[in-house]
C-alpha cells in the first residue's frame, strides 16, 4: 500500500496500528488529517477489525454497559460495565463516552418513549412525528434516523447493522417457530421455546438460551451465514442443568467477548466460558466450555442482603436476570435494587435499578465499525 | 527441514550443536543468527527453504533496525517450553514481558521502522508488541498532540473540522 503522505508508516501499518487503539483515539487519529480520516473510514478497516476480533467478536470496545429503563418515569439511564476495579465506584472514572451516552439520554428523556438499544446500536420508539417508527440512533456520533417498528415485542428477534451499516436487519421467530422472512432457518427439532426474547450476541451471532425436553440448550444463529446451531450448555457432570430453574441460568458474555453461561448451583454461581472456536463454528461439542470464574453465593449475599443478626440464615434467592457485555444483572429476594455482577474485574456494584420498578436493561457495545461507518466523506 | 546449503555455519552456543544462518540488512552488515531464531520471520524462514548461498540478503531492512528485530528473535526463541502451571514457566513469561518492554523503550521513529522490518519479515510477534506499543502512545493525546508526533500537517478547513467535533462530540472532549 502506498505511503502516506505525512506518515512514517504506510496506511496497512498505521491501520495494523489503530486496530489496536480504543475507538476514541481512533476518531482522534482521524481528524488529524484528511489521508488519515480516509484510511480510517475505508470500508477495509473495518474488515481488518473484522480479523483482528476473530470474526465478528467485538474486542474493541470503547464502552460496555447496560441501558435500563424504569417504566415508572419512563426514564433510561446507562450504567457502564468496563470500568477498572479500582474506580468502579466513582463516578469521576466514567468514561468519556458513557457521558455522553448519559447526556445523550437525559436531552432525549421524553423523546424516546421506550428505548431498546442492541448491541452496536441505540434503538428507540420516538413518539414524535409517527408513534410507529423506531428512532434509530448513535449516541457517540449523534447519528440518528427512524425506521417502522416491526411487532416482535414477546419473540425471540434481534436487530443487527446491516452490511452498509445504515441499515439494518430484523431476525424474528413467527408463531411457527420460524425465521421470518430475511433468513429462512428452522429451528432444532425439539425447541420448546427461547428463555428470554433478547439474545447475546457477539458480533453477527445472535444466542438464545433455550429449552428442548426439559433441557437447557444454546441456540446461535449466524446472520452472516444464515445458519442456526444449536451448542450444548456444559456437561451434566459439570452442571446440573435439568435441575437449575429459569432464572438461574443465564446467558451472558464474557469481558473479552466470549459466549458465556451463569449456572446457579448449590452454594455459588458458576459462569461458563465458550472457546471461540465453537462460538464461530457453532460446533455442538461441549469440550467448548470451560470453567470461567465462580461466585460463592455466601460472597454475592455480603453485597444483596442486610447484614447483622437479623440476616436469616441460609443463603438468600438470587435471581440472574440479565446477561452480556461482560457482565450480569442479578437481584435477590429482599432487596431494593438490582445488583451488576461485572465478569471483568469480579466486581458486584450496587446499582440505581429498583427493583420495584419494572426495568429492562440492554446490553450496549460501542465499536469502531460503528464509529467511523457514519462519517461523511471529506 | 531446511535445506543444508542455506546454512553458513555450525555454532557451538548454549553447549549444542545449532544451525545458524547469516542475515544481511540493506546497508550490507551481516549477522550470524542461530535458525531457530531466525525463523521466527515467516519471510526468512521461506529463504531457507527455498535455498541459496551467501547469506539472506534484506534489502529492506537497515542494520540498525534488523539488530532490534534478531535481539527479540533470539530471545523469543530461547525460550524453552516447560510444563505449563510450573513455576519456571510463569517466571520466563515475566521475564520475557519485561524483556519486550524494554526493546520498546525506543522512539516514535525506531518503532515505526521497527513496525514495517517486523511485517517485512512477518514476525507476528513483534508487529504485535510493536503496533500496541505505538498504539499506547497515542491513546488519549488530542489530534494536535498526535499531529505534533507524526509531523502531520493539518489539511482540514475549519468547516470540516467543526463538523468531526460536532458528529464527534463525545470523543473529543
Amino acid at each position: 500500500m502506498d505511503m502516506l503522505p505525512s506518515s512514517p508508516l504506510p496506511a496497512d501499518l498505521l491501520l495494523e496500528v489503530l486496530a489496536r487503539c480504543d475507538p476514541a483515539t481512533v476518531i482522534r487519529c482521524a481528524a488529524t488529517c484528511k489521508p488519515w480520516y480516509r484510511c480510517i473510514t475505508d470500508p477495509s478497516f473495518p474488515r481488518l477489525l473484522r480479523a483482528h476480533t476473530g470474526g465478528g467478536r467485538s474486542v474493541t470496545c470503547l464502552v460496555g454497559g447496560f441501558f435500563w429503563r424504569s417504566r415508572e418515569d419512563d426514564r433510561c439511564t446507562f450504567t457502564e460495565t468496563r470500568m477498572s476495579p479500582s474506580s468502579s465506584c466513582s463516578a469521576a472514572t466514567t468514561s468519556p463516552v458513557a457521558k455522553t451516552i448519559r447526556a445523550f439520554l437525559s436531552r432525549n428523556a421524553g423523546h424516546l418513549k421506550s428505548f431498546e438499544p442492541w448491541t452496536r446500536r441505540v434503538v428507540g420508539h420516538a413518539t414524535g412525528t409517527s408513534p410507529v417508527d423506531m428512532q434509530v440512533c448513535n449516541p457517540v456520533t449523534g447519528w440518528r434516523r427512524s425506521i417502522p417498528a416491526p411487532a416482535v415485542y414477546d419473540q425471540a428477534h434481534v436487530l443487527l447493522p446491516g452490511e452498509d451499516s445504515h441499515s439494518f436487519q430484523l431476525v424474528a421467530m413467527d408463531g411457527g417457530g420460524a425465521w421470518d422472512p430475511e433468513i429462512e432457518l428452522s429451528p432444532p427439532e425439539d425447541f420448546e421455546r427461547v428463555v428470554t426474547p433478547s439474545p447475546v450476541v457477539l458480533g453477527r451471532v445472535a444466542h438464545w438460551l433455550f429449552r428442548a425436553c426439559g433441557a437447557y440448550n444454546v441456540l446461535a444463529l449466524d446472520a452472516d451465514a444464515a445458519r442456526a446451531a444449536c451448542i450444548d450448555v456444559p456437561p451434566r457432570s459439570a452442571l446440573d442443568s435439568d435441575a437449575i430453574p429459569r432464572k438461574q441460568m443465564l446467558l451472558s458474555s464474557t469481558a473479552d467477548g466470549r459466549l458465556s453461561l451463569l449456572a446457579g448451583e448449590e452454594t455459588r454461581i458458576s459462569a461458563w466460558a465458550l472457546s471461540t472456536a465453537t462460538t464461530t463454528t457453532g460446533g455442538s461439542s461441549d469440550s467448548g466450555w470451560s470453567l470461567h470464574a465462580t461466585y460463592e453465593r455466601e460472597w454475592i449475599a455480603r453485597f444483596v442482603a442486610p447484614q447483622g443478626p437479623r440476616r436469616k440464615p441460609g443463603y438468600p434467592v438470587i435471581d440472574l436476570e440479565r446477561g452480556g457485555g461482560g457482565g450480569a444483572f442479578i437481584g435477590a429476594q429482599g432487596f431494593g435494587s438490582y445488583v451488576l455482577l461485572n465478569m471483568g474485574t469480579n466486581e458486584i456494584v450496587r446499582t440505581e435499578v429498583a427493583k420495584s420498578s419494572c426495568f429492562c436493561p440492554y446490553e450496549y457495545e460501542v465499536d469502531l465499525a460503528l464509529l467511523t461507518a457514519p462519517m461523511k466523506s471529506f | 527441514m531446511a535445506a543444508a546449503d542455506s546454512c553458513d555455519g555450525i555454532s557451538t552456543s548454549g553447549g549444542g550443536w545449532e544451525k545458524t544462518v547469516t542475515l544481511v540488512s540493506s546497508d550490507d552488515a551481516r549477522f550470524e543468527v542461530r535458525e531457530a531464531a531466525a525463523s521466527l520471520s515467516q519471510t526468512v524462514r521461506r529463504m531457507i527453504r527455498a535455498g541459496g548461498d551467501g547469506g539472506i540478503p534484506l534489502p529492506k531492512v537497515d542494520a540498525r533496525t534488523l539488530s532490534t528485530v534478531l535481539e527479540y528473535c533470539n530471545k523469543h526463541a530461547a525460550v524453552p517450553a516447560p510444563a505449563p502451571e510450573s513455576s519456571s514457566a510463569e517466571a520466563a513469561a515475566v521475564d520475557l514481558e519485561w524483556f519486550d518492554k524494554e526493546l520498546m523503550h525506543v522512539d516514535l521513529a525506531t518503532l515505526c521502522s521497527l513496525i514495517r522490518a517486523a511485517d517485512y519479515l512477518e514476525v507476528a510477534g513483534l508487529l504485535d508488541l510493536t503496533c500496541k506499543t505505538v498504539a499506547d502512545m497515542i491513546k488519549s493525546k488530542t489530534a494536535e498532540e498526535i499531529r505534533q508526533m507524526f509531523g502531520i500537517q493539518n489539511d482540514f478547513t475549519p468547516e470540516e473540522e467543526e463538523q468531526l467535533s460536532r458528529e464527534n462530540a463525545g470523543v473529543f472532549e
